[in-house]
């Protein structure tokens, strides 16, 4: 497993990686990815407590698939709890473009998750998801879609064959 | 990015998707015979099970 101490050093160039079409093989490690371009520019810049399950239902999925021969960086973070911080770290140095365009609320592009569904909780039930986010540095709305976009991308429920 | 309202002792919250997220999700709540609030209840569920998060169940089950 990767590790930086330096995140000046980091070059995402140098880091495993795959093309956007081989996401079924991304390792189940928590990291911080880079979305690259095939000019070798950062695109994006993202989380996951678990790469594979993040990129088989990525809410940028269509939206990166349109962009020509992208492929997936890695680092491979062995404290989850650190990949806030080295995404955020990473966002500020490498400034990528598909990033910045996100920096409207949330952090995500409204003009792309553009379906609304309304969820009812219980008040024990949000309180749950509330401190579940805030372990995960994320806003409960985030952490709900994130959530569910994983769990949805592990293949357990089956949501491929239908 | 989510509105959250209380209303009928519950709370209820608008959560933005992308579109094949939405669909998928609606979906496997067709073919489970669920809500899609339910289905994406259950979903979190599995996840804050996981992570060993404790939360008082819903006695109403997925009637919404």
């Amino acid at each position: 497993m990767a590790t930086v101490t330096n995140l000046g050093a980091l070059d995402p160039l140098a880091l495993p990686a795959l093309p956007l079409s081989e996401r079924k093989a991304l390792p189940p490690c928590a990291a911080v990815y880079f979305v690259l371009a095939a000019d070798d520019a950062v695109l994006y810049i993202g989380r996951s407590i678990s790469l594979a399950n993040r990129w088989l239902a990525h809410h940028r999925l269509h939206h990166i698939e349109s962009i020509s021969s992208c492929r997936i960086a890695w680092l491979a973070v062995s404290d989850a709890r650190l990949l806030p911080s080295i995404e955020k770290a990473c966002i500020e140095r490498f400034l990528p473009s598909l990033n910045r365009t996100e920096v409207v609320r949330d952090g995500t592009n409204p003009d792309l998750l553009n379906e609304v569904f309304t969820l009812r909780v219980t008040e024990s039930l949000y309180n749950a998801i509330v401190r579940a986010a805030r372990k995960d540095r994320r806003k409960p709305a985030d952490w709900i879609r994130v959530t569910i976009e994983e769990a949805l991308g592990n293949g357990k429920h089956g949501h491929d064959d239908g | 990015m989510a509105a959250r309202e209380k209303r009928e002792g519950y709370t209820w919250l608008s959560v933005h998707m992308s579109e094949g997220m939405k669909e998928i999700i609606s979906r496997l709540s067709r073919r489970e015979d669920r809500s899609v609030s339910g289905m994406a209840r259950r979903l979190m569920a599995e996840a804050l099970r996981a992570r060993g998060e404790d939360w008082q169940e819903d006695v109403d089950g997925d009637g919404d």
